[in-house]
């Protein structure tokens, strides 16, 4: 068991999206830390912006937890990113037991080729600190038909082979993720950047890219504080954000 | 200064027949000014205050009603504060495409209201107001670039 995260647990029977509860929990009160929204039937998940996160009804875990990194600054809050996302594949390759798992820059889970687990923060920024942090996490457990639309999808009972347990997943993803939000409480910062770049999807490698609509082959050369991906180009870095640069899979 | 005075003041600016008259005691601070230097009618006086401090809450209600052009005019002379971005990335004015702006000119906000988004390497990050008070100006278009420190918004406090 974890010591707080999921300790307190508001189960929903169906939500169109968690992380919107949760951002209405806190506009009305200050639930305990770690405090989780959960449901098994999310209607309208919701991925980047526009982008949305399909769940088929009690096959995964789809869940938003509510920490305060009032310790982190403003500047700082991509650490809070690498610490969930490494929270995620710890747990991954734990419950699998496989080696490959990868963060895709810049915090989707990937097993191999595939996309295991998505995350999508909400922060509450008051002044220069993070007043608030609402972690949505979509991890695929025991799903293993996916509409066409969704590129390389797995989930880990195509990985195991067998059907998981989603309680049972849940608790020790709780315990994951809390390990490294500890983490990053105690100023690990090197710690946690270095196991972020070791899980670095693509690190090192020559890739194609699309930057700023023009194809490209670059090397990935790590991820900058800003949570900027370096890029090397003809002998050349460049830190691109999310909005300059598409990976080509 | 009470409502009854500060309603007196009006009054008396409005047939002086002056354009502008401007009065500042300890912490407060009162402007009014008639349109056009013309002699305003009493019912059209609180198009023509702006008020800071202390009597705020009274006096906000009609000038938020207020055309855009005439609120924005505290903008020239300093009474406005400016809210900065604290973070490099994409500045969005709602929560979502098809969702409204979270705020507007003339809106009131509260610290503690949510006045933007700023996005940054997928983080999304609710903005709150460390100031009580008024919209002024929105000076970034939504789903733009901002840099650390850019003005976002102007805000005439309370």
């Amino acid at each position: 068991m974890a010591l707080f995260t999921g300790t307190n647990l508001v189960e929903l029977d169906s939500s169109e999206s968690t992380n919107n509860y949760a951002l209405n929990l806190l506009r009305k009160k200050q639930p305990f830390e770690g405090t989780i929204v959960r449901t098994f039937c999310q209607t309208l998940g919701r991925g980047q912006r526009q982008k949305q996160w399909e769940s088929e009804d009690f096959s995964n875990l789809t869940f938003s937890l509510i920490y305060y990194p009032v310790f982190l600054s403003v500047s700082k809050q991509f650490q809070l990113s690498k610490a969930i996302a490494l929270g995620v594949a710890d747990f991954v390759k734990s419950t699998a037991k496989i080696e490959d798992v990868k963060i895709k820059w810049p915090n989707d889970i990937y097993v191999g080729n595939k996309k295991i687990a998505g995350i999508l923060i909400e922060n509450t920024v008051s002044g220069n600190k993070i007043s608030s942090a609402v972690i949505g996490i979509g991890l695929n457990v025991n799903q293993t038909t996916f509409r066409q639309e969704i590129p390389n999808p797995v989930s880990l009972k195509m990985i195991a082979g067998k059907e998981l347990d989603l309680e049972n997943c849940f608790q020790k993803l709780c315990v994951s993720l809390e390990a490294r939000y500890m983490q990053l409480k105690a100023g690990k910062e090197n710690v946690i950047n270095e196991h972020y770049h070791k899980a670095l999807y693509g690190l090192n490698e020559e890739r194609e890219f699309i930057i700023d609509n023009k194809n490209m082959i670059a090397e990935i050369i790590g991820v900058d504080d800003l949570g900027r991906l370096k890029l090397e180009a003809n002998g050349i870095v460049t830190a691109y954000d999310i909005h300059h640069v598409v990976f080509k899979i | 200064m009470n409502l009854k005075e500060i309603q007196e003041l009006i009054k008396f600016v409005s047939k002086a027949g002056v354009s502008e008259v401007e009065i500042q005691q300890k912490d407060f601070k009162i402007v009014i000014k008639t349109t056009n230097g013309e002699h305003g009618a009493v019912t059209a006086a609180p198009q023509v205050i702006s008020v800071a401090q202390p009597v705020a809450q009274v006096a906000a209600a009609p000038v938020a009603s207020q055309p855009e052009a005439a609120t924005e005019k505290p903008a020239d002379n300093g009474k406005t504060i400016t809210i900065k971005s604290p973070m490099i990335g994409t500045f969005y004015r709602s929560s979502g495409p098809d969702k409204p702006s979270y705020v507007n000119v003339g809106d009131e906000i509260k610290q503690g209201s949510v006045i933007c988004i700023i996005e940054a390497m997928k983080l999304f990050n609710e903005i709150e107001a460390e100031v009580s008070g008024r919209i002024v100006k929105v000076l970034i278009d939504d789903s733009s670039p901002v840099e650390y420190d850019q003005p976002l918004f102007l805000v005439e406090p309370y």
